[in-house]
């Protein structure tokens, strides 16, 4: 059995003359949340739409918990998504429409209503069941399409963008609703705030121009452990701690201290080592980061 | 199991999504107008016929005209034979004319109308939701199922529009006989309408956009018309030239690759479906329902390929 959620091997996928998938390959661990990254025009949404099936690729393969690409013959359902860019059916009331997108993933009538009462509650929408979608705001329309994607029980969900156009108090409910899921299913989401994906995910891919640049479990990615930086308000003379610590490298950066570490070193380790100078210097301590940052990861790919 | 479920699926939602929006009820109203309004100038144009005979001949007459020898050799000449001739006596007026209005308005309010079924949703993206829980052969037929249950509804309450200014200013009909017939008319109306269908889901499946998919199956079915009028006329000059003893299949064979061409196209079958036989309406109803399949099938051999 593939302990693999999702492997892409060789994607390639060309929209005339442009090449949006150009060899994509990524592996995506069962149970995650994984945070899809990259800038516009990188390949997110069309690696969504193939693997959704939507999207004819030209060339590669698609393996969804090692059963192959996505074949609606088989039966069960275990691939279910938001893409990016839909407009729901105007004129058909909430619990009917997702009623029916349940149904079409193999649930009896009874069933799909309550999946689908269910899942508007935990998008804060119990109580709009009946109101058609026209007569929705553009965030609940929003919501109403994370629903749809989390009817049922499928093992892998791709949401592309599921918060935006979403205010702060609905974007902290939905991400608390994704890592309710963690463990229970497969949670791939592309989205272009990379604090919000930090909050929620345990693994990340970013891609570029078509193919994985990195990819891995978030502490991985931003290097955390071994990456401590600290926010000071002074200017202080660095030499002291390069004498000191020898095998640690520092990198002063405008108001931040950025301290890396070898294999061996621990987060409080480093802190125990570095904080008693900037104490005793007094540059003015304001804020200690651990790793660094996902927007961090992304600049520094991005200038690469 | 589950392809056919999805099938059926697809097709109620589609019917329920499109009578909760304007559009149904644009295509209600149509078929409600072209019902009433045909229906109303043709009782005023048959009363007048009546009143003539019966002015002329005394109202006897007018009761046996439809019965009377002299209607059916007229009839019969028409036709080109007598068989024909009997059954389209044996029909009452108002189904063979709710027929003709089938005939003649259904192309149109078809392309107008279901054209957008598949497009609209692909432009909007709306199809994206149903595509990734069902393939694309389930969810395309189910929306033509949807679409011919919604032509259905319309070609329906067309007849029932039909009989009811049938019986309001019609002198002389026979209620539960009309209609008996508008019902049986309206069923093999309905393949014609289909084929159109079919051609209107061509299009829809062909091109993304309302627009284009309205254009292009604007132009499939003036393309139709036409191609239905030359062949026509290429039997009628058949006849003309060889004498209307000509049985179908003698015609057919007499008219070769052009007879064969002639079945390509809705028209080609129209007149089977007012035949006394049931074999040859049959042969005529199949061959519509092919037409629309065929059209349909071309347009889902683009949908099959290409990215929702």
């Amino acid at each position: 059995m593939s302990q693999a959620a999702l492997t892409l091997t060789g994607l390639r996928k060309a929209y005339g003359r442009t090449q949006a998938l150009d060899g994509l390959d990524v592996e995506i661990p069962k149970g995650v949340v994984c945070g899809f990254i990259g800038p516009n025009g990188a390949g997110k949404t069309t690696t969504f739409g193939c693997i959704g099936g939507l999207i004819r690729h030209d060339a590669g393969s698609i393996d969804i918990l090692g059963q192959g690409p996505l074949d609606h013959g088989k039966g069960k359902h275990v691939l279910s998504m938001l893409p990016q860019d839909c407009d729901l059916i105007p004129q058909v009331p909430v619990v009917a429409y997702l009623t029916h997108l349940a149904r079409l993933q193999g649930m009896s009538k009874d069933e799909a209503r309550k999946t689908a009462e269910q899942r508007l509650d935990e998008v804060a929408l119990g109580d709009r069941a009946k109101a058609t979608i026209k007569q929705l705001s553009h965030g609940m329309k929003r919501r109403v399409a994370v629903a749809q994607a989390l009817l049922g029980d499928p093992q892998v969900v791709l949401l592309d963008e599921p918060t935006s156009g979403l205010d702060p108090d609905l974007v902290i409910r939905m991400r608390e609703l994704f890592a309710s899921h963690r463990g229970d299913r497969t949670l791939v989401i592309s989205s272009h705030n990379l604090r919000e994906l930090e909050a929620v995910c345990d693994h990340v891919v970013f891609i570029q121009r078509g193919r994985c640049v990195r990819s891995g479990t978030i502490d991985e990615v931003t290097q955390r452990g071994l990456v401590m930086r600290y926010w000071v308000e002074r200017q202080f003379d660095l030499t002291k701690l390069v004498d000191k610590f020898a095998d640690l490298d520092f990198r002063g950066d405008g108001g931040v201290l950025t301290v890396t570490a070898p294999d061996g070193w621990t987060a409080s380790k480093i802190n125990e080592s570095i904080v008693p100078h900037l104490l005793e210097v007094d540059a003015g301590l304001v804020e200690i980061r651990h790793g660094q940052t996902l927007e961090d990861v992304y600049m520094e790919d991005h200038r690469g | 199991m589950s392809r056919l479920r999805n099938v059926g699926l697809v097709a109620g939602f589609d019917l329920y999504e499109s009578l909760r929006s304007l559009k149904a009820l644009a295509l209600i109203l149509i078929y409600v107008l072209i019902a009433f309004g045909a229906t109303a100038l043709f009782s005023q144009a048959v009363n007048g016929l009546f009143e003539e005979v019966t002015e002329k001949l005394g109202p006897q007459a007018a009761d046996k005209l439809l019965e009377s020898d002299e209607m059916l050799e007229l009839v019969t000449k028409l036709t080109g034979n007598e068989a024909d001739a009997r059954e389209l006596l044996r029909i009452p007026f108002i189904a063979l004319f709710y027929q003709g209005v089938i005939v003649t308005f259904m192309p149109l309010i078809m392309v107008l109308t279901s054209s957008d079924a598949i497009s609209g949703q692909i432009a909007s993206g709306a199809a994206r939701f149903s595509l990734f829980r069902t393939d694309r052969a389930s969810w395309a037929l189910g929306k033509l199922v949807g679409q011919a249950a919604l032509m259905m509804v319309g070609i329906l309450v067309g007849a029932l529009v039909c009989w009811g200014t049938g019986m309001a200013l019609l002198d002389r009909i026979d209620a539960a006989n009309a209609l008996y017939w508008l019902l049986r008319m309206s069923f093999r109306g309905a393949f014609y309408g289909f084929a159109y269908l079919g051609i209107a889901l061509c299009a829809s499946q062909l091109v993304r956009t309302n627009f284009a998919a309205r254009g292009i199956a604007l132009a499939i079915a003036m393309g139709c018309f036409v191609a239905g009028r030359i062949f026509t006329s290429m039997r009628v000059r058949a006849l003309m030239d060889q004498g209307k003893d000509l049985t179908p299949e003698e015609l057919d064979n007499y008219l070769g690759v052009w007879g064969v061409l002639g079945k390509l196209v809705p028209s080609g079958h129209a007149g089977a479906l007012i035949k006394p036989d049931v074999a040859e309406r049959a042969g005529g109803m199949l061959g519509l329902l092919l037409i629309g399949l065929a059209f349909f099938g071309l347009g889902f051999w683009r949908l099959y390929r290409r990215d929702a």
